[in-house]
């Protein structure tokens, strides 16, 4: 049945191919590495199950293939999706710069309000680097994304990166639900009613699509 | 029983409904990996949907007067939907309870448009066959059977197009379940999976009315 969890929230890994997509989040969901180097065909599924707030959360993170030839479908991956994180290699400077196309993706698929998180992979090849931190991260700030480093292989922020993102969409759930339990009742925090009656668009903007 | 198993798929491909009529349906399967076979039915179901037209220019001639209405049949799922004579036997005093907020004695009787037009409506294997009805917002709900058909009134019946509609019948109805029990619960929030007892229960109830 179905009431082993609360909330299912999607989220999607984008990037240029042979960021480290499928690699961090095998490092999040199976705490594993491997070092081959397989390529995903269309899309992959992973699910963790996380605790948040006493709710049951399943995290479902949609593998999206990097590869030019799968983007096709993409367009139904990136609908109704809660999290986008964009992921790119901190030792290639090709897939930093594929960072505004994969935007301007999101912009034309996904809602508006979907959360973005920019991660920068391999940040322990440290000889090799070649996108330097402040430089994404005032790509990021420009973007108004939150932005992270993080290391499949030594898996540092990886817990932190995927775990930020479930929070936060939590967060604006819960958010939203307060709104729209507010302007159903017609009373505010303070449990009186609220006679000055509340503007319908704000909650509609988040409805269908 | 025919019916094997439900399932409620929402329109970014996450399951919000999950239900297996037959115990041995489960074995080995959790709920992740219900979560993964739902998306990965959506994601064969996008990809339908990229096929689909290039197999409707192929065949221009009929590609234009392609009819998607899809006819009532009468009592699919409802109480009193076997046959005529128990149909008068149980009169207008039906035994269970009412299934949803409509009146007279089935949920709608009209014919209807399918709404899926380009993606898979329907799934044969040697096992189970498997029946996906989308509604017009892209919620799919999908029904496996362990036979052909989901027909209690023509069993053997192997007639596609007809085990088609017939599943869509019931699957429409499934979804005004779903109209009636879980968008006006106050507590349920979009696009999350479905915990109402209620909608179970009716669920289950439809489920019964179909042997």
């Amino acid at each position: 049945m179905n009431s082993e969890y609360d909330y299912l929230f999607k989220l999607l890994l984008i990037g240029n191919s042979g960021v480290g997509k499928s690699c961090l989040l095998l490092r999040f969901s199976d705490d594993t590495y491997t070092n081959d180097y397989i390529s995903t065909i269309g899309v992959d599924f992973k699910i963790k199950t996380v605790d948040l707030d006493g709710k049951t959360v399943k995290l479902q993170i949609w593998d999206t293939a990097g590869q030019e030839r799968f983007r096709t479908i993409t367009s139904s991956y990136y609908r109704g999706s809660h999290g986008i994180i964009i992921v790119y290699d901190v030792t290639d400077q090709e897939s930093f710069n594929g960072v505004k196309m994969w935007l301007q993706e999101i912009d034309r698929y996904a809602t508006s309000t979907v959360l973005k998180l920019l991660v920068g992979n391999k940040c322990d090849l440290k000889d090799k680097r070649v996108v330097e931190y402040d430089v994404a991260k005032e790509f990021a700030d420009a973007n108004k994304m939150p932005f992270i480093e993080t290391s499949a292989l030594d898996s540092t922020n990886v817990e932190e990166a995927f775990l930020t993102m479930a929070r936060q969409i939590k967060d604006s759930m819960a958010q939203q639900q307060r709104h729209d339990g507010g302007a159903a009742n017609g009373q505010n925090e303070n449990g009186n009613v609220n006679l000055k009656g509340q503007s319908l668009t704000n909650s509609s903007a988040n409805g269908c699509c | 029983m025919a019916v094997r198993m439900l399932l409620v798929i929402n329109k970014s491909g996450g399951l919000i409904y999950h239900r297996s009529f037959e115990g041995d349906v489960d074995k080995g399967l959790n709920s992740n990996d219900y979560l993964i076979l739902a998306s990965i039915l959506h994601g064969s179901f996008a990809i339908a949907t990229q096929l689909t037209p290039k197999a409707l220019q192929l065949s221009q001639s009929s590609s234009k007067n392609i009819d998607y209405t899809v006819p009532y049949i009468p009592y699919v799922g409802m109480p009193r939907g076997r046959t005529s004579s128990e149909r008068s036997k149980y009169g207008a005093s039906a035994p269970q309870g009412k299934l949803g907020s409509f009146k007279g004695d089935d949920f709608f009787k009209e014919s209807f448009q399918s709404w899926n037009r380009s993606g898979v409506r329907q799934l044969c294997t040697d096992q189970f066959t498997m029946y996906i009805y989308q509604t017009m917002t892209g919620l799919k709900f999908v029904v496996a059977c362990s036979q052909g058909t989901l027909s209690p009134a023509n069993p053997s019946s192997s007639n596609n197009i007809f085990n088609i509609h017939v599943a869509d019948n019931f699957l429409r109805k499934i979804y005004c379940l779903y109209s009636d029990y879980v968008m006006k619960d106050p507590f349920y929030s979009l696009e999350m999976p479905i915990k109402s007892t209620l909608f179970d229960k009716k669920v289950k109830q439809m489920v019964d009315n179909l042997v």
